[in-house]
């Protein structure tokens, strides 16, 4: 069996199970909450919890962000849809520029950017106090560019970096409404992401450019949360994500909506 | 606030503590997670230390210079000859004219020979007898068709040459300390090119061709069979043979690209480059522009399979400038070649040719064990950047070893710096084939050790070359 066989089996499944959730799901919708469609602004934390992975798995780049977020909820009594933008600190360490004149490998940290996307969950099949859906979500990220010094040299020299990357996420969603005021979930979601490092060098009046192609395998994500409606309108999601079989680590986020 | 309310939040309180716990385990540990590994780069030393060559050395307590060594010694400075050849100039016509034309006008001046250097248009002109080099120069300049007329300027080594020898090779690796080369003087530690660094990301490349136009290069030297591609061409003698017949491109030639890792003899800098040799200097060590013209030209053009000239080393120079050595530099810094030349021994203020030509070489002086400037480098505004040049131990000519010697010996002058720098050329141009000779040219001058006083200057230029920080990924960092 070959390689992409065996990728596309995995695949096959997924989306096997997927259509069938959708059809099973189909009288189970009747049933379902029949809640209003509310609205939230949300302000998201994330710490290093859109792990990429690429380069082999020598590297990943960990993503800190900082988002506000606009959420319906029971759009359609199926969906939650929102859209998020805000400030993403990628730190892609350890990406080697091995085409420019001299060399250059990124261990400057953070690099701070406009991190804008959208996520959408269905909900599709309730059996007992369980919800089963589908959950999809696409972002980009676009870096401001960076100066460094390249110290060291005898004239002076300066490398500037730039990354963009999307990346484009999706996988199965089951929350448990069994608890009063809370609601924990878990989510499974197959990731894959693509992007983009520009580095400028200039040192004296030596020059060169090269863009890094950032192309990182697809992988797996775990994310457990837990919802907690506090007060009226207002909701807590703490939640950890862990990817199996990387080597990243594990990422954090803390979201806190308000409706209205 | 209800009862159930109050309830429903004091069950919340546990769980959120516990997830702020959560929180901050998390964030500690990815924090020692994020710790990228810094990679060792603490570069095995490839300094040779060859056993025969050890006990060899252990062996000569009291150095006297073998006999057939001594001869080279003799000192190397301003030449108390001629500046130029009695018989030969170098002309070139405007561009206008035919071939028919040109040859026309020049057998007007009665010349007993004359040759046409290719792609640069420039004659070598044999002067008629019973006239000389200055009377011929003299009526060509007043014609109008001349573009050119020059005389045939001396070449010379640029080398205080020795024949004590030693046991390191402290240009390539300076452990510091006392060194035994002359005078056991104290080294300062790693006051050398930093090439064991270097080596871990190119040690060249078989096809890349260095050509060394000098006194030849000894092919039969076990250091050097394997890395000479061919037997070159001399053009002193007019033959397809540059054997070394007098020791100086030898030496040279062995510190570029002398067999490396192969439990004998001396390490090269480029030491999976190959070599070919030029042979421009005669026996005596003499030599004229219009070989060397002529050696640019040849060694541009030469190939050989998938083999090419990318850099050219040139230990000699002469004192005055001259336009078709300068039009011959050009077409081979075109063709992509990298250039690389001796400042001179004399230690004075003033850069000989080629190097003296900024545009297109790198002109190199000499540094010592200490990153001290050789008191015998020539200094000037075309100076590049320094190299070891101070009790350099290579190669040297089977023909000139003493019995029960190894074919090694210790040379000084800005000679023995210039291949250092053409091996680290190579070293570039084989990381990074699409580089320009610009550009390496330019990375070879930024990336130094700086000595002497801060920032560039004309003794030392931008400093002792770095090949370990032109070639190892520059880390950015905050």
């Amino acid at each position: 069996m070959n390689k992409r066989t065996r990728m596309a089996n995995p695949m096959a499944l997924f989306l096997g199970a997927s259509l069938l959730l959708l059809f099973a799901g189909g009288s189970a919708l009747q049933a379902q909450s029949q809640d209003q469609t509310t609205w939230e602004f949300g302000l998201t934390g994330e710490l290093a919890a859109r792990g990429i992975k690429w380069a082999e798995e020598t590297s990943t780049l960990k993503a800190t962000n900082a988002l506000l977020e606009l959420r319906a909820r029971n759009l359609g009594h199926i969906f939650n849809l929102s859209v998020f933008a805000g400030l993403g600190m990628p730190r892609p360490n350890g990406v080697i520029f091995a085409q420019l004149p001299l060399t250059l490998e990124y261990q400057g940290g953070s690099l701070s950017g406009l991190l804008v996307g959208t996520r959408v969950e269905a909900r599709l099949l309730k059996t007992s106090d369980f919800n089963f859906g589908l959950a999809g979500e696409f972002s980009s990220y676009l870096g401001f560019k960076k100066d460094f010094a390249l110290s060291g040299l005898v004239v002076p020299g300066t490398a500037t970096a730039q990354p963009s990357w999307s990346q484009a996420s999706g996988g199965l969603l089951v929350t448990y409404d069994g608890l009063e005021g809370s609601q924990p979930f878990l989510e499974v979601a197959g990731s894959y992401f693509w992007g983009n490092f520009k580095m400028t060098e200039k040192i004296e009046d030596l020059e060169g450019e090269e863009s890094v192609k950032l192309k990182g395998s697809s992988y797996v994500s775990i994310t457990a949360g837990w919802s907690f409606f506090l007060v009226d309108k207002i909701t807590v999601v703490p939640r950890i994500r862990i990817f199996p079989g990387s080597k990243s680590t594990i990422g954090v986020g803390l979201s806190l909506y308000y409706g209205f | 606030m209800s009862l159930n309310n109050h309830r429903k939040i004091s069950r919340l309180w546990p769980v959120a503590i516990s997830v702020l716990l959560a929180l901050v385990l998390v964030i500690t540990v990815t924090q020692t997670g994020a710790q990228n590994k810094l990679k060792d780069r603490l570069a095995a030393s490839s300094q040779k230390t060859s056993g025969r060559l050890e006990e060899a050395l252990k062996a000569r307590l009291n150095p006297a210079p073998p006999t057939r060594i001594k001869a080279l010694a003799q000192p190397v400075g301003r030449p108390s000859g001629p500046k130029y050849s009695s018989e030969k100039i170098l002309v070139k016509f405007k561009p206008d004219l035919s071939t028919q034309s040109t040859e026309q006008i020049l057998r007007a001046y009665q010349p007993q020979s004359y040759r046409l250097i290719p792609r640069i248009n420039v004659y070598v002109v044999k002067v008629g007898a019973g006239t000389t080099v200055e009377e011929t120069l003299a009526a060509l300049r007043q014609n109008p068709d001349v573009l050119y007329a020059g005389p045939d300027y001396k070449l010379r080594l640029a080398a205080q040459p020795n024949d004590q020898l030693f046991r390191y090779q402290y240009a390539l690796y300076n452990p510091g300390g006392t060194l035994q080369i002359p005078g056991s003087p104290t080294g300062k530690v790693r006051a050398d090119i930093k090439v064991t660094g270097a080596w871990d990301f190119s040690r060249g490349d078989p096809n890349l061709l260095i050509a060394v136009l000098d006194s030849g290069i000894d092919y039969t030297h076990p250091d050097l069979a394997s890395k000479v591609i061919s037997t070159g061409r001399d053009f002193i003698n007019d033959d397809d043979d540059a054997m070394d017949d007098h020791w100086h491109g030898t030496h040279v030639a062995g510190i570029i690209a002398a067999a490396t890792n192969n439990t004998e003899g001396i390490a090269g800098v480029a030491w999976d480059c190959r070599l070919l040799p030029g042979k421009i200097i005669s026996a005596e060590g003499e030599g004229d522009y219009s070989d060397l013209i002529d050696a640019l030209i040849w060694a541009a053009d030469y190939s050989s399979g998938q083999a090419k000239v990318g850099v050219i080393n040139m230990s000699v120079g002469g004192d005055e400038p001259d336009q078709a050595l300068r039009a011959a530099l050009e077409y081979a810094y075109n063709k992509g070649i990298v250039l690389v030349a001796a400042t001179g021994n004399d230690g004075v203020a003033g850069v000989l040719y080629p190097a003296a030509y900024d545009e297109f070489c790198l002109a190199v002086s000499a540094s010592d064990y200490s990153d001290e400037i050789a008191s015998f480098s020539n200094s000037g505004p075309q100076v590049d950047v320094a190299a070891p040049g101070v009790w350099v131990l290579s190669t040297i000519p089977l023909a000139i070893t003493e019995p029960g010697y190894l074919p090694y010996a210790f040379a000084s002058g800005t000679s023995m710096a210039t291949p250092h720098v053409a091996g680290f050329a190579a070293l570039l141009k084989a990381n990074k084939p699409w580089l320009t000779p610009a550009d390496i040219m330019k990375i070879i001058k930024y990336t130094p050790d700086d000595i002497e006083t801060a920032g560039r200057d004309d003794y030392a230029g931008y400093g002792r070359i770095n090949t370990e920080r032109a070639l190892s990924p520059f880390k950015i960092v905050k």
